[in-house]
């Protein structure tokens, strides 16, 4: 599975953990996370669940502070900041 | 009964007193062990001494033998970090420390004691280290008396009795377990910190054990094993964690011939109330002075301060123990609902996500009460958004369940039984939590 089909799946598996819905018909790259249906809570929680199972957490690696916006920017500092690549 | 000494004096001294795997010591036996090492008693008369790691069984010989013939015993467990014996040491004043080799007292010099020595019995103070769960444990100087106001003992019906001890013996906790025996003239089973549970319970059923104080962590590994059927158990105490009604209610249906009861202690305020109608929490009119031996009081955010009547105890650094009323901080959050208290949590453990607090103890009562799962420890998991995350690490009843499956069943029963940030973020499957020599779920946060 590619980085970007492990994060859509573990981000359905939150979204239903946490109890709430997709509010966008398909979760692209140019949806925007705060509007996607995952409250911040939600989020803390994916790159928790990320970090199980990728074994990295970028955000904790990163020199600069950096927010995404969109999915398609999430998915990309995974990709970006993979050590395994 | 002012001293160990005159209270073992007045057991038949037929009833063994104590009782290992390999060794037994009878009533009889312990006036021999004080007789026959008389000579080095004097030696060490008004001195102040330690037990430094020795055997339980060892210590419970020591501390018979030793009570009223020294100015203070410093009780000094194994996991206490030897950078801190030193500060103990001058705290307590220490001048020997002492062990038994062949039943013959020994002592090693620390700081020879040149006091003026009274021959009289002393009024030996007991020093006993705080758990120190989430700080460095604190020395807290006990009298006989303050550690045995509550002690109910009946010596014809204390012969019947045969008190297994699971708890550290170094630890106030312990040492209740020691008291509630000796001072009946029951028989105490000693157990060993590195036993297994299967070898702890079967030294007890071995023995005999019909009565047994432990945490509801070490009562929840108990029925999770086989051998607990074997166990003959007709008093059941719990004490030192929060006794939920899952583990209360299991006891019941295991054990139903067994009077069951949960204790509040801590170090500080000795023995503050049990508990017996087999109900969390404690009846609210304990709060409206319906108890003889302490007051309580809860303050504005939650916590409950005990005010115990004798006040014979107090910290060895002089920290102040008292406010001006003479209540004790216990650290224990609690929360008033429909005429009972219930305990939340300590108000130290909490977990801050995101600003909101989360008690884990209340996420571990209502994981339990998914009926799911054996035992579960929540502990805070650092997050650079949230600050901490709620994590929880669980031991399922059925170990051969898909886990995928339950734990969609875990966070549906937690969504719907608990606020949005107390639902545990990451849910791990365990074979076995991790408990203290005090037999404590081991909290630390990862």
């Amino acid at each position: 599975m590619s980085i970007q089909e492990i994060i859509k799946e573990k981000y359905l598996e939150v979204l239903e953990q946490t109890g709430n819905e997709l509010l966008v018909p398909e979760l692209k790259d140019e949806v925007v996370l705060l509007e996607s249906g995952l409250d911040s809570l939600g989020f803390a929680i994916l790159v928790a669940t990320l970090d199980e199972a990728l074994e990295f957490d970028p955000f904790t690696m990163m020199d600069e502070p950096f927010y995404p916006s969109t999915f398609g920017e999430f998915v990309e500092i995974y990709e970006k900041m993979n050590p395994n690549k | 009964m002012k001293n160990l000494r005159e209270c073992i004096e007045l057991i038949p001294s037929s009833r063994i007193a104590f009782v290992n795997e390999s060794h037994q010591y009878t009533y009889a036996a312990l006036q021999e062990l004080q007789q026959d090492n008389l000579t080095i008693l004097k030696e060490l008369r008004g001195s102040s001494i330690v037990i430094n790691g020795r055997e339980r069984l060892e210590f419970a010989l020591l501390l018979s033998i030793l009570d009223s013939h020294v100015e203070k015993i410093l009780f000094l467990p194994q996991d206490i970090e030897k950078d801190l014996h030193g500060k103990y040491y001058q705290e307590a004043d220490i001048n020997y420390e002492v062990y038994l080799e062949k039943n013959t007292l020994k002592y090693t010099i620390i700081n020879k004691h040149n006091k003026q020595v009274e021959d009289t019995t002393y009024q030996t103070e007991w020093i006993i280290p705080t758990s120190g769960t989430t700080n460095i444990p604190k020395l807290v100087s006990h009298s006989f008396k303050s550690l045995t106001k509550s002690t109910k003992f009946n010596i014809a019906l204390g012969g019947d009795f045969k008190w297994g001890l699971v708890f550290d013996i170094y630890r106030f906790s312990g040492i209740q377990v020691f008291l509630q025996a000796i001072l009946a003239g029951s028989t105490l089973i000693i157990t060993h910190s590195t036993q297994s549970m299967g070898q702890i319970l079967t030294l007890l059923t071995e023995k005999k054990c019909n009565a047994l104080s432990a945490t509801p962590s070490f009562w929840r590994k108990v029925l999770m094993t086989k051998e607990s059927s074997n166990l003959q158990i007709k008093r059941i105490t719990l004490g030192g964690e929060i006794s939920d009604h899952n583990i209360l209610h299991a006891l019941k249906q295991k054990y139903p011939q067994a009077k069951i009861s949960h204790i509040y202690a801590s170090t500080e305020v000795g023995v503050g109330f049990s508990v017996t109608d087999g109900q969390e929490g404690f009846p609210k009119e304990y709060l409206d002075g319906a108890l003889d031996t302490i007051k309580m009081k809860i303050d504005t955010h939650g916590l409950l301060w005990i005010s115990p009547s004798d006040k014979g105890q107090k910290y060895l650094s002089h920290d102040k123990m008292y406010d001006s009323d003479g209540y004790i901080n216990t650290g224990d959050l609690v929360e008033e609902r429909e005429g009972r208290v219930y305990f939340l949590g300590r108000d130290s453990g909490a977990i801050n996500v995101g600003g909101n607090k989360v008690q884990p103890e209340e996420v571990e009562t209502k994981l339990l009460s998914s009926g799911l799962l054996n035992a579960a420890y929540v502990y805070a998991m650092k997050n650079p958004m949230m600050g901490s995350l709620v994590c929880a690490d669980v031991i399922l009843k059925d170990e051969n369940r898909d886990k995928k499956e339950a734990k969609a069943q875990i966070l549906k029963y937690c969504r719907e039984n608990l606020e949005g940030f107390k639902v545990p973020a990451i849910i791990k499957f365990v074979k076995e939590l991790q408990t203290t020599q005090s037999g404590k779920l081991k909290r630390e946060s990862k």
